[in-house]
């Protein structure tokens, strides 16, 4: 009789070291890797301060596609944004900008801010405003 | 008195034989991995900044007057706009500063001094000694001249380019930019 107890006593160390060891191996993971959803979330609080109107898919989808003096976004990441694109000029290859077949984007803040400033100056000739921002921003992220 | 020349004689052959097997195959190993060595010192921000939109052109292929004139006109970089913050330009500044093709031991890449003016152009294309190196092309596909950016895209021909490697013996063979096929 003995014997059995020392052995459910046994076990149930074993148990509660494992419990442990498991808490705390979950907690020295590093937190899961930032999603599309929590930078362009973030960012689109923040760009909605600024714009008068709320961010619709339709106006992102718009500014996106919009044509000024032969330049548009999809020069380079052609009609789909589910599919690759290249630069207009070097030919350098553009991975897709839809978070849904390509999970990197929109997941860097610099990164996006960089690629705004470039391309809004290069398509558009003038930065792009927050309602700009914030439209392609969260038209894309849906994409 | 035999047997012992003959155990002498056994273990110089073998060492001599040994010897040469070792000093054989290393020189196979190491020729094997010096393809997979950059000659420069690489730099992630760099590749990241400026190898978005094409080749991250080595430092070392360009003077120093040529990568301020580039950087201090990045806002109409030929035609785009390649602006970056300060931070990163200050960083890529000391980058190029520390690689930049100078005189000094003649390299490969050194070659691009050669009667190259005072003020350089920003375009390695438009080099002397890399016009020179490239006559050939034009030779054979008979033309007068390349078309702008004809030549950029390194990498199609010198495939290890992004490593700094130019050399002729190591180019791609019977290759070229797919804009060959429409002169």
């Amino acid at each position: 009789m003995p014997r059995q107890t020392s052995w459910i006593k046994n076990l149930t160390a074993d148990a509660a070291f494992s419990a442990i060891a498991a808490i705390v191996v979950l907690l020295l993971l590093p937190p899961p890797s930032a999603v599309a959803s929590d930078t362009a979330s973030a960012m689109l609080e923040e760009f909605k301060l600024i714009a008068a109107a709320p961010f619709s898919l339709q106006a992102g989808n718009a500014t996106w596609t919009r044509v000024l003096n032969g330049r548009s976004c999809t020069s380079c990441h052609t009609e789909s944004v589910l599919a690759q694109g290249s630069h207009e000029k070097t030919g350098k290859v553009i991975e897709p900008m839809a978070p849904s077949v390509n999970p990197q984007r929109l997941t860097d803040r610099k990164k996006i801010n960089k690629w705004f400033l470039r391309n809004c100056k290069w398509t558009f000739g003038r930065e792009c405003t927050a309602q700009e921002k914030g439209n392609i921003l969260f038209w894309l992220s849906r994409q | 008195m035999n047997t012992d020349i003959s155990r002498t004689r056994w273990f110089i052959g073998i060492a001599l034989l040994g010897a040469v097997l070792v000093f054989g195959l290393s020189g196979v190993v190491s020729n094997a991995r010096e393809g997979d060595q950059p000659r420069y010192e690489q730099n992630a921000l760099y590749i990241e900044e400026c190898g978005a939109c094409h080749l991250a052109y080595p430092p070392p292929l360009l003077p120093t007057k040529t990568w301020q004139g580039i950087m201090a006109s990045l806002e109409d970089h030929f035609g785009d706009n390649a602006e970056m913050d300060e931070e990163t330009t200050a960083h890529l500044d000391s980058y190029h500063e520390r690689l930049v093709l100078q005189k000094g031991a003649p390299t490969l890449m050194s070659q691009m001094l050669r009667d190259l003016p005072d003020d350089p152009p920003l375009r390695v294309t438009e080099f002397p000694s890399f016009l020179r190196a490239h006559e050939v092309i034009a030779q054979q596909l008979d033309i007068e001249e390349f078309a702008e950016g004809f030549l950029s895209p390194c990498a199609d021909c010198h495939r290890e380019a992004a490593d700094g490697i130019f050399d002729k013996d190591r180019l791609h063979p019977g290759y070229g930019p797919q804009a060959w096929s429409e002169n």
